[in-house]
């Protein structure tokens, strides 16, 4: 049976199994044991760093949707296992210097893991995104995307470094980093339409960082949206 | 009423179109042919001010009003709609909420959720597009037939007076080709809208009925005519047009 609960994370170690959480994390430093099939929203309240870390137990399946507009530096590990299937999801807005370290280590076989991160940089943001996925010797079929994209709204330096660490053969492994402002052919478009260029933006701005989540997390996080954009 | 004067118009350091003229009145259908490459996306692209082209020099005037220096928005909001080829994708950004923003826009006021769907609804039933359609992502995932049905949605919900119709017909089969042509007509017929469409097709053509055919070649329109002309053009192509059948600048402007 799939339980759906709200979770105030105080706690430095949580074990997540076979559930769908929506979780606030107040804690600045926390590992997430996944056990089954989890579905974890995360809506934190409260600015603070934060470095997590996530353990995939085998066959675990995980979809993590995390979405802020946070000033703090984040360090983010995720440790796949035998048969685990990951997808992280993050698109954050940003208003100042940002740092984020991701990291996904598999030392196992037949993992799946996908990354995307897409933020949105106004204001004085300045953003480095390091993205690192390892795959381990002696390991086979593994999986490996990353997609990291910044749509920038400043004119302030933005850096991603999309790295792969293969140390295998039998592995399918891909990156996918891209750094740009508001594309002017959707400008254009939305402008036909009679939206003026700074609804324009918005619109643009906002589909972006909802994106990547379903439509349960997306219509959580619009109100924000909403507010920021 | 459209009426552009003396348009001259760059991409760069490129002229693709010179003294170029064209009044489109109200409640008209007006079909643009020519060659390949000779600007007919062009003029549709200038008239909403696309900033890949400039106007050199030349006005464009609708209803009265000098709309050459306006933003695309403020054109659009005029109610001139373009209809592009190639409809591009929006990622994240829903029909329905894109919509509700544009007419919020326009009209300066608060939208009834519940007209406002009800309407996309009976919509989506008139040109056969499924009602999910309504809050899917802007084109995303979507084929070409399905794209150009899209914009067809936006077109009755937004209602422009004077609609821009870029090669509709490209990635449509001969069935969805009859519905958005008969689409369009009724739209036109609903609302007594003016058309400018730029096609080869003669399937839409058959079930559009324009009132002028206009020839595009060497930078400006070069000749005017009716049914007459459009057979000329799909028998002998556009290298031997017989000159019999077209109309001159001053008979058209009448």
């Amino acid at each position: 049976m799939i339980l759906m609960n709200n979770i105030l994370v105080n706690e430095e170690h949580l074990t997540i199994n076979n559930n769908i959480v929506w979780l606030d994390i107040f804690v600045d430093k926390l590992t997430i044991t996944i056990e089954g099939k989890v579905i974890i929203n995360e809506l934190t309240t409260q600015d603070h760093p934060l470095d997590l870390t996530i353990n995939l137990t085998k066959n675990s399946y995980l979809i993590y949707n995390r979405f802020n507009n946070f000033t703090s530096s984040e360090k983010i590990i995720i440790n796949g296992n035998e048969n685990s299937q990951v997808s992280f999801n993050y698109s954050f807005l940003a208003t100042t210097k940002k740092d984020i370290l991701l990291n996904y280590d598999q030392n196992n076989n037949s993992g799946n893991c996908e990354i995307n991160v897409y933020a949105l940089a106004k204001d004085n943001a300045s953003l480095t995104i390091a993205a690192t996925g390892h795959i381990l010797k002696s390991t086979n079929d593994n999986e490996y995307l990353e997609n990291i994209r910044i749509t920038s709204l400043n004119n302030e330096k933005h850096t991603i470094y999309p790295n792969l660490l293969i140390d295998t053969h039998n592995v399918t492994a891909s990156h996918n980093a891209t750094i740009a402002s508001v594309d002017e052919e959707e400008l254009f478009y939305l402008s036909t339409k009679g939206l003026s260029k700074p609804l324009a933006t918005k619109l643009i701005s906002q589909g972006f960082l909802l994106s990547i989540f379903d439509e349960n997390y997306q219509t959580k996080i619009k109100s924000i949206l909403d507010k920021e954009v | 009423m459209l009426e552009i004067k003396d348009l001259v118009v760059n991409v760069g350091e490129k002229t693709i179109l010179k003294n170029f003229n064209l009044t489109i009145e109200d409640n008209a259908i007006h079909c643009l042919m020519g060659p390949n490459g000779v600007g007919k996306s062009t003029i549709c692209k200038t008239i909403l001010k696309d900033p890949n082209y400039s106007i050199i020099s030349g006005t464009i005037t609708y209803n009265g009003e000098d709309i050459t220096n306006l933003k695309t928005n403020e054109i659009a909001n005029k109610g001139i709609m373009l209809i592009m080829q190639n409809p591009i994708t929006i990622e994240g950004v829903t029909n329905a909420e894109m919509l509700r923003t544009a007419l919020s826009e326009k009209t300066k006021e608060h939208i009834d959720i519940f007209k406002f769907n009800k309407e996309l609804e009976n919509i989506c039933n008139k040109i056969d597009l499924p009602k999910s359609f309504i809050h899917r992502n802007i084109n995303e995932g979507m084929s070409g037939g399905e794209r150009k049905k899209n914009e067809l949605l936006h077109l009755w919900m937004l209602k422009p007076n004077l609609v821009l119709i870029d090669e509709i017909d490209s990635g449509l089969d001969i069935d969805a080709l009859k519905i958005v042509a008969k689409s369009l007509k009724e739209y036109q017929e609903t609302y007594q809208a003016s058309i400018l469409i730029i096609t080869h097709n003669p399937h839409i053509l058959d079930i559009l009925k324009p009132n002028y055919i206009h020839i595009l070649k060497d930078q400006h329109i070069i000749q005017t005519g009716h049914e007459e002309l459009l057979s000329d053009i799909l028998t002998s192509g556009f290298n031997n047009l017989n000159k019999a059948n077209s109309v001159g600048e001053s008979d058209f402007n009448e």
